[in-house]
């Protein structure tokens, strides 16, 4: 029973928290593509990462949502939260400060907020894919 | 089973350390690359004499006099900070202003010119001048235009930096002279010229020498600068050493009216003053013969000639700890030097030629 609480728990978060940065992403849009590109590491992708990020962001969140998919759901969101905090972590030790893009009040976090943050949400779907193998494979398919 | 979300934890951590690797070894990196000029060396090093930390965050040097260093802070518009040539003897003063002055104080930024005080906010626009013995602050000079810049360059007239918008609508930095007396406002058309978009590309510093009566506008992004005399004309137009002509930014512009970059500009010069018939300007950029470390420990100041604009040496001001030059000015052998939080000063030697 807790188990399954906790798993709804995590679940409902990442998705929040995709939609929510998803959708202030897209709100913003212009400003969202200008300020990727003020990253030296991304600047020449900018124009197809600001569509890239924010659509990734609704496909998870969609997924965790559909039952059938939820494990990949959790998978996904597990490896997109690595893959923002990497890029923190290298970003903030090698590059000089550049503004944050994430969206809405996220942005308005410090570089080390923002990296606590993150690794909460890392451990969160670290523990959702550990409690769902846990949980009888039955009812899941593989995707 | 168990194993296996771990498995994936690990794979994933790996991949995407790689791929940010990846990414940060294709990205532009300031002064990676050659930057295809060359410095005087052996540069002249500056000796670190005296070192003072300061209470606050986001001081600015607002002037000087005889005795005294004076800071403002931008996030406290009527304080200011004197400090006497060692750092010792710190007095805090609060500039007197009637209550029902309203102003942009984020904006305001207050000038010291012994025996006057000046504070100037450009959105407003609000003038307000007061001595320093007092510290009486009364609204002057009403006929004023908007501002983003303004240097005081007597007791009735000062040198603004405004935008100036055509008739087709384009925006661009202008340089004025504002003064009390009739025209008020004259503009010095052509002086700042547009490269990219007018105003992030012709961004940059103004500095007044009351000695010779010139002003040097730097631009940021390119290797050029303005000496100018206080009518607003132009003397000549001076290079610094590296070889960026054009600049080099991107700047996209929204829908709701606002201009960002939209990719990492190339900053070639942070700052230029004025002293004792030099130009004093901080570089961003390495040379091809320095150290490729150089940087790391010290800031370069290219020191160029007040009558002619020819480069005569380099000077390094070494840094204590992490923190960058924000601002300094020269007095006599003294640099004093703002880094955040931190007022330096350090003595330089003079070279001739």
């Amino acid at each position: 029973m807790l188990r399954k609480l906790t798993l709804e728990t995590i679940r409902l978060l990442f998705i929040l928290l995709f939609v929510y940065t998803a959708v202030s992403k897209f709100l913003d849009y212009e400003n969202f593509r200008a300020v990727i590109g003020q990253s030296p590491l991304l600047t020449r992708f900018a124009p197809i990462l600001a569509i890239v990020v924010p659509a990734a962001e609704i496909i998870i969140a969609l997924l965790l949502v559909i039952p059938r998919y939820r494990r990949t759901g959790l998978y996904a969101s597990f490896a997109m939260m690595i893959l923002f905090t990497t890029y923190i972590i290298v970003l903030v030790t090698l590059a000089e400060k550049v503004p944050c893009s994430c969206g809405g009040v996220i942005s308005r976090m410090t570089w080390k907020q923002h990296l606590y943050f993150n690794v909460c949400f890392v451990l969160l779907a670290l523990l959702g894919m550990w409690l769902h193998t846990g949980e009888s494979d039955k009812q899941l398919t593989h995707a | 089973m168990m194993q296996q979300p771990f498995k994936f934890a690990l794979f994933c951590i790996a991949g995407c350390l790689a791929l940010v690797l990846i990414l940060y070894a294709f990205a532009d990196k300031p002064n990676s690359n050659m930057n295809g000029f060359t410095r005087r060396i052996p540069p002249v090093t500056a000796i670190l004499r005296n070192s003072l930390v300061l209470k606050y965050p986001a001081y600015y040097i607002a002037g000087y006099s005889n005795r005294h260093i004076y800071l403002g802070n931008y996030s406290a518009s009527l304080h200011l900070l004197a400090v006497n040539q060692n750092l010792e003897d710190a007095q805090e003063l609060t500039l007197k202003i009637s209550p029902e002055e309203r102003y942009a104080w984020k904006l305001a930024r207050v000038m010291v010119d012994s025996p006057a005080v000046y504070m100037a906010e450009g959105n407003s626009p609000a003038l307000y001048r007061g001595k320093l013995d007092d510290l009486i602050m009364t609204r002057f000079l009403p006929q004023s235009c908007f501002f983003n810049m303004l240097q005081n360059i007597s007791t009735t007239s000062f040198i603004s930096r405004s935008i100036h918008i055509d008739s087709l609508g384009n925006r661009q930095n202008i340089l004025a002279k504002v003064k009390t007396d009739t025209p008020y406002v004259k503009l010095g058309e052509g002086i700042i010229t547009k490269q990219v978009d007018g105003i992030f590309c012709t961004d940059g510093t103004l500095d007044y020498d009351k000695q010779t009566g010139k002003l040097v506008y730097l631009y940021h992004y390119r290797n050029e600068f303005v000496t100018l005399d206080t009518n607003l004309h132009t003397i000549y137009t001076g290079h610094t050493l590296d070889t960026n002509a054009r600049a080099k930014i991107q700047v996209a512009n929204m829908s709701t009216g606002i201009s960002k970059f939209s990719a990492p500009p190339t900053y070639v010069n942070s700052r230029g003053r004025i002293a004792d018939n030099r130009i004093y300007i901080l570089s961003s950029l390495l040379a091809d013969n320095e150290d490729r470390k150089a940087r790391q420990h010290n800031e370069i100041i290219d020191v160029f000639s007040l009558d002619n604009g020819k480069y005569i040496y380099t000077l390094y001001i070494p840094l204590k700890g992490e923190d960058r030059i924000t601002d300094f000015i020269i007095k006599g052998d003294q640099l004093f030097a703002l880094h955040d939080q931190t007022l330096n000063v350090y003595s330089i030697q003079f070279l001739l030629q």
